[in-house]
């Protein structure tokens, strides 16, 4: 009876929410010209506290786009007051990854390393706008400084790795990840939830995303990290050993949301190169793990039938290699 | 003309170049800070045109010194201030070539993003504007901006080459083979009037040689490129036999001059290409192919060395996995 009775109120209410909705954007956009011309007219002051009531308002209505015009517009006037760049930069920076504007949060966000040198949240940001950008040596470099700066910084440390892996360094990975378990095992690995989203478009298909809200959850999702950076190093004994262990020593409720992020980091790695075909032997151990007999069954086929096309030319290869 | 091969070099590089440095700020001279100063106060105080010529003067300005720092601010003051589209258009793209030059990628694509808006019928905005977009790791528009080129402009052959290597570089193999297969046709019917020149890219190139890249002079390299470009798409679709014949026979039927390069760039291109995905084994296998081509038999030896060691790794596992599936 609920449902039936919330429809119609749904039907009523859509015409209100879409009048009160155009309503706030003319309000934010009467806001954006009024300080536009205060620029204009040299009034600086004036037009800041215009902009700063526009992006307070845009930032409580979730109108983002909004909320980065006018920071936008107020760092051009922030002038030589580096405490007052380095605010605005921290919100803009804050939205632009928010909407996805990864390049130009990875700009600001250096500027603002530059103010910041020491805040580690900054080096992360900084780390993640690089990597979305593209620029992944960059990124890099940034996980590094924020682990430096703060050696507890456990996301920086999985997230490190994940770049350094699709950057052709999984010895790197390992490294990073491995460093991480060891510390998990002695206690915890950082507080409060993670959320990873999904990039493969297979595993979106199946949902947005996994969460780790405990340091079970935490510690699974790092076991099988150092698992993949096994299987990228084609030591593929290694990556099913850990596995193995994982699934061992975890609970099944604790380890299924690190088997869908590592299924969906080899999903994502195989569409951007479907020819790494070492990659599903490991997600055949991942389906194993979380009993997908089919999907287990499935990955097996794909990877014996793309090394049996490959093996034909190392026999060749061979072949070629005992002529010379 | 020197965009096109520009847009080139810096799509084969692109996984490099977008970790590179940005460059120093450059000086900005006493009459340069004048000028943007009268031109901002011009602005400022509603006189928009005027404003816009002295921006204009004040980019070409420093351009002539090679201030792009200050090229660059002007031009990003000047583009609000444009009295006519047309004039927009022409600064957003000076802007977005220099952003391009300087290595700020994001500028360069908010710069050919509203160039593009502006002339969404021209072939060669939309063409810098995908490769722009190929720099800051946005492949899926970038892709759609070299389809619409292509759509615009059929003959914008370095628009087809770089939407193969964005096809192939995101795990469309089959794609990329057909467009550098359309390539290669238009190459061999004489198409490819302009010179190429590409920046090698990777560690092993840029370590072995004393150039900075290969420069595609001869229209019978430029085919000779394109077809082996079709060689490496085939072994990207895991088909090492087709590739391994599209090699031979190019070797037998091309002129050492103008092969010579082409087998450059192409290995540079997967040398590169193992560097980022070393676990990608056929890749060994086609490097040893290109290598031999080459005259290099001691390179070509060490990387079918490699390709058969890998491989001995992983039968072990083949083993495993038919056995799981119950094969004998």
């Amino acid at each position: 009876m609920r449902f039936f009775a919330l429809v119609p109120l749904l039907v009523l209410a859509a015409p209100v929410l879409a009048q009160e909705s155009a309503d706030q954007e003319k309000e934010e956009a009467r806001l954006l010209r009024k300080a536009r011309r205060l620029i204009d007219d040299g009034e600086k002051a004036q037009a800041r506290d215009e902009l700063e009531k526009l992006s307070a308002l845009a930032q409580q209505r979730g109108h983002d786009k909004n909320v980065v015009l006018a920071l936008t517009e107020e760092l051009k006037l922030v002038g030589d007051n580096k405490e007052d760049e380095a605010r605005v930069l921290d919100h803009l920076s804050h939205y632009e990854l928010r909407s996805g504007d990864f390049s130009s949060s990875a700009r600001h966000l250096e500027r603002l390393a530059e103010l910041r040198p020491d805040d580690a949240r900054l080096a992360n940001n900084l780390g993640y706008s690089l990597h979305m950008s593209g620029k992944d040596e960059a990124a890099l470099k940034s996980y590094e400084r924020c682990i430096e700066l703060d050696p507890e910084y456990s996301l920086a440390r999985i997230t490190l790795g994940q770049v350094a892996r699709l950057a052709g360094k999984p010895q790197r990975a390992l490294r990073s990840h491995e460093k991480l378990l060891a510390r998990a095992k002695e206690g915890s690995i950082g507080t409060g939830s993670w959320f990873y989203a999904f990039e493969s478009e297979k595993e979106r298909e199946q949902g947005k995303g996994s969460t780790f809200d405990t340091d079970a959850k935490k510690l699974g999702l790092v076991k099988l990290q150092v698992a993949l950076d096994h299987a990228f190093l084609d030591d593929l004994e290694a990556a099913e050993k850990a596995i193995k262990e994982a699934k061992e020593s975890s609970a099944a409720d604790d380890l299924a949301p690190a088997i869908d992020k590592a299924r969906d980091d080899l999903e994502r790695a195989l569409e951007l190169r479907p020819a790494h075909f070492q990659l599903h032997y490991a997600l055949a151990l991942l389906a194993g793990a979380k009993g997908d007999d089919a999907g287990k069954k499935a990955e097996l086929e794909k990877f014996v039938e793309a090394e049996k096309k490959v093996h034909a030319f190392a026999k060749k290869a061979k072949d070629a290699l005992e002529e010379k | 003309m020197r965009l096109a091969p520009l847009a080139l070099v810096v799509l084969v590089a692109a996984p490099v170049l977008a970790q590179d440095e940005e460059k120093k700020e450059e000086p900005q001279d006493k009459d340069e800070a004048k000028l943007l100063r009268k031109a901002r106060r011009l602005a400022e105080d509603g006189e928009k045109e005027e404003a816009f010529k002295l921006f204009d003067q004040l980019a070409s300005q420093a351009q002539q010194k090679s201030h792009t720092d200050t090229a660059i601010t002007a031009l990003e003051e000047a583009r609000p201030c444009a009295p006519t589209p047309e004039d927009e258009l022409r600064v957003c793209r000076s802007l977005g070539s220099l952003c391009m030059e300087r290595g700020d990628h994001s500028r360069c694509v908010k710069a050919y993003r509203r160039a593009a808006k502006l002339a969404p019928e021209d072939a060669k905005v939309m063409n810098s504007f995908g490769y722009a977009l190929h720099l800051v790791g946005n492949e899926d528009e970038s892709l759609e901006a070299f389809e619409k080129c292509i759509a615009l402009d059929p003959d914008c052959y370095e628009a087809s080459y770089s939407l193969g290597l964005a096809y192939r570089l995101t795990g469309h193999a089959k794609k990329a083979l057909r467009t550098h297969q359309k390539l290669a046709d238009a190459a061999k019917e004489g198409k490819l009037t302009i010179g190429w020149y590409f920046s090698w890219e990777s560690k092993q190139m840029k370590k072995e040689t004393s150039q900075t890249g290969a420069n595609l002079a001869s229209a019978g390299s430029r085919t000779a490129v394109c077809e082996l470009e079709v060689a490496v798409d085939h072994a990207f679709n895991d088909d090492l036999e087709a590739a391994e014949d599209a090699i031979s026979k190019l070797k037998e039927g091309t002129a050492k001059d103008d092969l010579d390069p082409a087998l450059q760039v192409v290995l540079d291109e997967t040398l590169r290409a193992l560097e980022i995905r070393p676990q990608h084994l056929q890749l060994r296998y086609l490097v040893a192919l290109l290598w031999d081509a080459k005259g290099e038999p001691e390179k070509a030896k060490a990387e079918l060395e490699k390709f058969s060691e890998t491989e001995k790794k992983i039968r072990p596992f083949v083993k495993k996995a038919r056995e799981k599936l119950g094969e004998k």
